[in-house]
C-alpha cells in the first residue's frame, strides 16, 4: 500500500513547523504524537524539543500521574488558570490516569483550546490514543496533525537508548532543584522504559542503570521504600556483574536512603549509612574517582554530624575532617555547586560545634556559607541558596562578638532573602518566617515580628513557640483578647510544655481573671524543669515573686547572653522591669 | 468566551504560509464570511420559511448534523437572517457552557433558558415590567428559601436578580452532587412554575420589542447517546412547553431513529456533500464537486495547489467540510516542508493517509465487513451496527433526494488491503 509517510525525524520537522506557524497567525494547535515504546518517545521528544528550541519556543510539560485528583483531570481548567506563555506548547503526558476525566473536559469544552490560541502536544501510548479518538470524538475532530511513532526499536537499540535515557537530567544538584511533578516524570518515565525491558544478559547493565537512579530520584522524592528496592536491585545486578564501581555507586545511595530513614533508630540508620558509605570509599578513592570520592566523603560528613550518639564534639570533628577531604576535589572549578554544598555543610558543622572558641567557630561557619553563596545563587540554585541564607542568618545571629544590632540586622538581611525566593516549600518557608519573627523580636520590632509570627502559623498552625511568642508580642501592644488566643492555642498543642502555662496565666491575670490564671501558674510550676532558670524567672515574675524572678533571671542570662535583648522586653517580666537589678542585668549589653 | 478572529483569517490566501491557516478544522466561521459556500438542498431555507411561517403555538424544530457538516456556521446564520431578526428575538447559547453533559437533564435545559433569555434580553438594553420582575424575585425567594432548608447554600436576598439564580444554580447542578439532587428535586414537581416564568419573560420581550422569543440551543447533540435519548424520550413533552419558539439541534441517530418519527415533521438534517451518485463512484455528482471547491478556492487562489490535487483532496474529502479542511492544512505542512510554491497529489496523498491511520487504529475486523458491505450497496442495512461508524465518520451518509451512505474515501486502500469479502451477518 502507498502509505509510506516520510521517516519520524521528518515528520517531527514537520510538526515543529505547523506549531511555529500556529504561533505567528495566532491560532491554536493540536497535535498527537502515538508512540509504543517510552525509549522511542523519549528520543523523539528531546528531537522535537531541539526543534521548538530553534524556532524560540520552548515546552512546558504537564504529566497526569496514576495518584492525579480528579481536580487535576480536566486539563483545560489547568491551562485557564495557568496560561502558556506566547512561546510555550504544552506537552502532555500519561492521559491514561487522567480518563475519563480528561475525556469528557476535551470533548465538551474543545473550543477553548483555539479561543486561547493553546498550542497542545499529546503524547500518547496506543491505547490513549484510540480511546481519545473512540471517547472524545468532537475533540479528535479539531486535531490539527497526528504522528504516529510505530517503532518499537530493536531489543539491542532499546536497552541502549534506555541506559542512555536513564542518565538523562540525573545531574544531582538538578535533582535536588527538580519540582516534584518533573521529578515524578523522571520516575515514571524510568519506571516505564525498565517495563519495557526484558530480563535477560543483555540488558543487564541497563536495568542496573534504571534501578540506580530510579533508586536516587525516588531518594529525593522521599519515597524512601522504593528507593531502597530500587537500590537493591541495582545491587544485586552489580554483584552478577562483578561491577565494582556500580556497587560503591549503589552503597553511597543507599547510604543517603538510611540515612533518611524516618523511622526505626536514628543512630542504628545512621551507623547503617556510615557503614554504607565506608563501603563506597573503598572503591571510590581519591586516584581512582576523585568526584565519586568527594560526594561520598560528604555524605559521610552528614552522617556524622547528624549522628545522635556518642561524643558530639568528636563526631563533628570526624564530619568535619570529611568535608575537608571532599573539599580537595570539590573545587569551585571543577565542581561549583558540590563546592557550594560541601561549604554549607561544613558551615553547619563549625557552627554547631561545643568545643572551642564559640565566635571563632561561628565565624569559621559564615566564612563558609559565603563561600557557598558565590555559587549557591539565585539563579543557579535557588532552594540551596535560601538555605544557605538561613544558616548564614542564624551564625549572625548566635555570633557573640561584634555589634549586636548590626549581627542582627545582618540575620534579618539573609531571612528576607532567603525568603525572597519562589516556590520554597511550607517546610522551609515556615522555618525561615519563624527565624525572621524570632530576630525581628529581639530587635525590637514588633509589627514585623508580628507580621512575620502570623506568616509562619499560617503556613503551619501547629507551632506551639509561635504562638506563644505572637501571644507576647500582642501582650506588649496591649492586644489582650488576641494574646489570649495565641497563648490558649500553644497551651492546647503542647499543654506539657509548663512556660506555655505560664504564658497563659500572664495574661489571663491582666484581664483579671485571677482564678484561672493561678490554675495556670500552678501547672505551670510543676511541668516547668528545675535547671529552666529563664522560664522560671518568667513565672515567678508573674506570681509576683520578685527577688526569686531576679535570681533565676540571673542564672539564665550567664547561661545565654543572648537572652538580653528579649528579656527586657518579654512581657512575661513586665513586673520585674523598674527593679534596679533587672536594669542592670538587662543593660550589659552582650559583647560589649 | 466568545472569541472574534482576526479579519485577516478570512482573506483569501496568496502563499501557501497564509494558506494554512484558512484551513484551521476549528476555525469558526462568522456571519458574513467569505468563505461560506452555498450548497445544494441546505436545510436552512426550509428551518426559516417554518419559522417565518409559523402561525399559533410558536414552533418547536430540531436541527441535525453529522460531524464537519457545517451545523454551527448554519445556524449563525439563521439567528442572524434580516427576517428571522425582524420576527423574532433570537436567544443562542450552547449548553456545553453551562451543563454537564454526562447528566444533562430538561431541568437543565429549562434552567440555561431561563438564564439566557433573562441575561440576553437585559445586556441589550431590554426591560421588563416591575411587576413582572416581582414575580421572578418571588419565585426566586421561595425557591432559595426551600432550597437552603434543605442544605443548599444559595446566596439569598436581592443582590442576585433571576438571570445570575439561574447561572449560579446551574453552576451548582454542575459542580456540586448534593445540590444537583437538592436542585432536581425541588425544580421536579414544579416545573410548571418553571415554564411559567420562561413563557412570561417571553410574552414580555414580545410586549417590549414586538418579537417573539426564538431560543436557539446548540450542542444538544454532544451529550452521550443515552443521555441525549433519555432527554428527548423521556422529557419531550416538557422541552415542547415553553410559548416561545426553540430550536433543539439533536443528535443525527436521534433524527434517523424510527422511535422519534414525531419529530420528524419539524426536523431538518443537514447532509454532507454528495460527491457522487449512489453505487456510481465514477459518475460524478457536480453541484457537491463545485462547492467543494468553491470551499477551497474561496481560501486560497487557485496558483497554490496543482488541479489533480484539488480534484484528490476534494474526492478524499467524502463531501464534509471539515476534513477537507484536514486535508488541506497537512498537505500545506508537507507541501511547505518540502519547499514546494503549491500543493501537489503527493500532498493530499500524505494528509489523507494521517486520516487512514487514524481510521486502522479504531476499526475492528467486523468494522472492515460492514465497510466492505457499505461501499458495495450503499445502503444503511445495518443501522444500530452502523451507528458508531457515522460517529466516527468512518461512514458518511448523504441524504440529497435519497438516503445513502458510503465509506470515507480515505479507506478505501485499507479495504483494498484488507480484502474482507465476507458479507457481514445478522446481528
Amino acid at each position: 500500500m502507498a502509505d509510506t509517510l516520510p521517516p519520524v525525524e521528518r515528520r517531527l520537522d514537520l510538526l515543529a513547523g505547523a506549531l511555529d506557524r500556529a504561533r505567528r497567525y495566532d491560532t491554536g494547535f493540536i497535535a498527537f504524537i502515538i508512540y509504543r515504546a517510552e525509549s522511542a518517545r523519549a528520543l523523539f521528544e528531546n528531537i522535537l524539543v531541539n526543534r521548538l528550541r530553534t524556532l524560540n519556543q520552548r515546552a512546558r510539560r504537564m504529566w497526569f500521574q496514576p495518584d492525579s485528583p480528579p481536580a487535576a483531570h480536566d486539563l483545560l481548567s489547568r491551562l485557564l488558570e495557568t496560561p502558556p506563555a506566547a512561546d510555550e506548547v504544552i506537552f502532555v503526558y500519561g492521559l491514561q490516569h487522567a480518563f475519563p476525566g480528561l475525556l469528557n473536559a476535551l470533548n465538551y469544552r474543545r473550543e477553548l483550546i483555539p479561543d486561547h490560541r493553546w498550542r497542545l502536544v499529546f503524547w500518547a501510548l496506543d491505547d490513549e490514543a484510540t480511546r481519545v479518538m473512540r471517547d472524545a470524538p468532537d475533540f479528535w475532530a479539531f486535531v490539527n496533525q497526528v504522528l504516529e511513532v510505530p517503532e518499537v526499536p530493536p531489543l539491542e537499540e532499546r536497552a541502549q537508548l534506555a541506559g542512555t535515557l536513564a542518565w538523562a537530567g540525573m545531574d544531582d544538584s538538578e535533582i535536588h532543584n527538580l519540582m516534584p511533578a518533573e521529578r515524578r516524570a523522571r520516575i515514571a518515565l524510568r519506571e516505564r522504559l525498565l517495563d519495557e525491558l526484558p530480563e535477560s544478559e543483555d540488558t543487564q547493565s541497563t536495568r542496573a542503570d534504571l534501578h540506580y537512579t530510579l533508586a536516587g530520584l525516588y531518594w529525593a522524592d522521599r519515597q524512601l521504600g522504593k528507593a531502597e528496592e530500587h537500590a537493591q536491585a541495582a545491587l544485586a545486578l552489580a554483584q552478577q556483574m562483578d561491577d565494582a564501581e556500580l556497587h560503591a555507586r549503589v552503597m553511597n545511595v543507599l547510604g543517603l536512603i538510611y540515612a533518611d530513614l524516618p523511622t526505626g533508630d536514628r543512630a542504628a540508620n545512621l551507623a547503617r549509612a556510615i557503614a554504607c558509605y565506608e563501603a563506597a570509599l573503598r572503591f571510590r578513592t581519591p586516584e581512582a574517582a576523585p568526584l565519586d570520592y568527594a560526594a561520598t566523603q560528604n555524605n559521610l560528613g552528614n552522617a556524622y554530624r547528624n549522628l545522635p550518639t556518642g561524643d558530639r564534639a568528636a563526631n563533628l570533628a570526624r564530619a568535619i575532617a570529611c568535608y575537608e577531604a571532599a573539599l580537595r576535589f570539590y573545587t569551585p572549578e571543577a565542581a561549583p555547586l558540590d563546592y557550594a554544598m560541601t561549604q554549607n555543610n561544613l558551615g553547619l558543622a563549625y557552627a554547631d560545634l561545643p568545643t572551642g572558641d564559640r565566635a571563632a567557630n561561628l565565624a569559621r561557619a559564615i566564612a563558609c556559607y559565603e563561600a557557598a553563596l558565590r555559587f549557591y545563587t539565585p539563579e543557579a540554585a535557588p532552594l540551596d541558596y535560601a538555605m544557605t541564607q538561613n544558616n548564614l542568618g542564624e551564625a549572625y545571629r548566635n555570633l557573640p562578638t561584634g555589634d549586636r544590632a548590626a549581627n542582627l540586622a545582618r540575620a534579618i538581611a539573609c531571612y528576607e532573602a532567603a525568603l525572597r525566593i519562589p516556590n520554597l516549600s511550607p517546610w522551609e518557608e515556615v522555618k525561615y518566617w519563624s527565624n525572621l519573627a524570632d530576630v525581628c523580636r529581639e530587635q525590637g520590632q514588633v509589627d514585623a515580628a508580628i507580621e512575620a509570627y502570623q506568616h509562619a502559623i499560617a503556613l503551619d498552625p501547629e507551632r506551639a513557640d509561635d504562638h506563644t511568642m505572637l501571644g507576647s508580642l500582642y501582650e506588649l501592644q496591649g492586644r489582650l483578647d488576641d494574646a489570649l488566643r495565641e497563648h490558649q492555642q500553644a497551651v492546647t498543642l503542647e499543654p506539657g510544655m509548663g512556660m506555655r502555662h505560664g504564658s497563659l496565666a500572664s495574661v489571663l491575670r491582666k484581664l483579671g481573671r485571677d482564678e484561672e490564671a493561678a490554675a495556670h501558674l500552678a501547672r505551670a510550676r510543676e511541668l516547668i524543669p528545675p535547671d529552666d532558670h529563664y522560664n522560671l524567672a518568667c513565672l515567678e515574675a508573674i506570681a509576683g515573686n520578685t527577688d526569686a524572678a531576679l535570681d533565676h533571671l540571673e542564672k539564665a542570662l550567664a547561661q545565654n547572653p543572648a537572652r538580653r535583648d528579649w528579656a527586657a522586653r518579654d512581657p512575661d517580666l513586665e513586673s520585674l522591669r523598674d527593679h534596679p537589678r533587672f536594669k542592670r542585668m538587662t543593660n550589659e549589653r552582650m559583647g560589649e | 468566551m466568545m472569541v472574534s478572529q482576526p479579519e485577516y483569517l478570512f482573506v483569501r490566501a496568496k502563499t501557501l504560509e497564509e494558506a494554512w491557516s484558512r484551513f484551521d478544522p476549528a476555525l469558526p466561521l462568522p456571519v458574513g464570511s467569505p468563505f461560506y459556500v452555498e450548497r445544494e438542498d441546505n436545510p436552512l431555507g426550509r428551518l426559516q420559511r417554518a419559522l417565518l411561517l409559523a402561525r399559533g403555538n410558536p414552533p418547536k424544530c430540531f436541527f441535525a448534523g453529522h460531524r464537519g457538516s457545517g451545523k454551527s456556521t448554519e445556524l449563525n446564520r439563521l439567528v442572524d437572517n434580516a427576517d428571522i431578526r425582524q420576527r423574532y428575538w433570537p436567544v443562542k447559547f450552547s449548553v456545553r457552557d453551562e451543563c454537564d453533559f454526562n447528566d444533562l437533564t430538561y431541568i437543565e435545559v429549562l434552567l440555561a433558558m431561563g438564564a439566557q433569555i433573562f441575561s440576553q434580553y437585559r445586556a441589550a438594553g431590554g426591560r421588563m415590567k416591575d411587576d413582572l420582575l416581582g414575580e421572578l424575585e418571588a419565585w426566586k425567594g421561595r425557591t432559595v428559601t426551600r432550597l437552603n432548608e434543605k442544605g443548599a447554600t444559595f446566596e439569598s436576598g436581592t443582590g442576585l436578580d433571576i438571570g445570575k439564580f439561574f447561572l449560579s444554580a446551574l453552576l451548582k447542578v454542575k459542580t456540586e452532587h448534593i445540590t444537583r439532587t437538592l436542585v432536581r428535586q425541588e425544580i421536579a414537581p414544579r416545573v410548571s412554575e418553571l415554564i411559567g416564568l420562561i413563557n412570561l419573560m417571553s410574552a414580555e420581550v414580545l410586549a417590549q420589542s414586538k418579537r417573539q422569543v426564538l431560543v436557539v440551543i446548540e450542542d444538544m447533540d454532544k451529550p452521550p447517546l443515552e443521555v441525549s435519548r433519555k432527554l428527548f424520550e423521556g422529557a419531550l413533552t416538557t422541552l415542547m412547553q415553553p410559548t416561545c419558539a426553540i430550536v433543539y439541534t439533536v443528535p443525527v441517530s436521534i433524527y434517523f431513529d424510527p422511535a422519534f418519527t414525531h419529530i420528524r415533521d419539524n426536523s431538518y438534517f443537514l447532509p454532507n456533500l454528495k460527491l457522487h451518485e449512489k453505487k456510481q463512484r465514477a459518475q460524478p455528482h457536480k453541484d457537491g464537486i463545485r462547492a467543494m471547491r468553491a470551499f477551497v478556492l474561496a481560501r486560497m487562489t487557485d496558483t497554490l495547489i496543482a488541479g489533480d490535487a484539488l480534484d484528490e483532496a476534494v474526492k478524499n474529502s467524502g463531501g464534509v467540510f471539515r476534513e477537507i479542511a484536514h486535508i488541506l492544512q497537512r498537505a500545506i505542512d508537507n507541501a511547505l516542508a518540502r519547499q514546494s510554491a503549491r500543493i501537489e497529489r503527493v500532498d493530499v496523498a500524505w494528509a489523507t493517509a494521517q486520516i487512514r491511520s487514524s481510521f486502522r487504529r479504531l476499526l475492528t475486523q467486523e468494522d472492515y465487513q460492514l465497510l466492505q458491505d457499505v461501499r458495495e450497496h450503499n445502503e444503511v442495512r445495518y443501522p444500530e451496527r452502523l451507528g458508531p461508524l457515522f460517529h466516527l465518520l468512518a461512514v458518511l451518509e448523504y441524504t440529497n433526494g435519497e438516503n445513502w451512505c458510503d465509506v470515507h474515501p480515505a479507506l478505501d486502500p485499507l479495504l483494498d488491503e484488507m480484502g474482507a469479502q465476507t458479507a457481514p451477518t445478522e446481528a
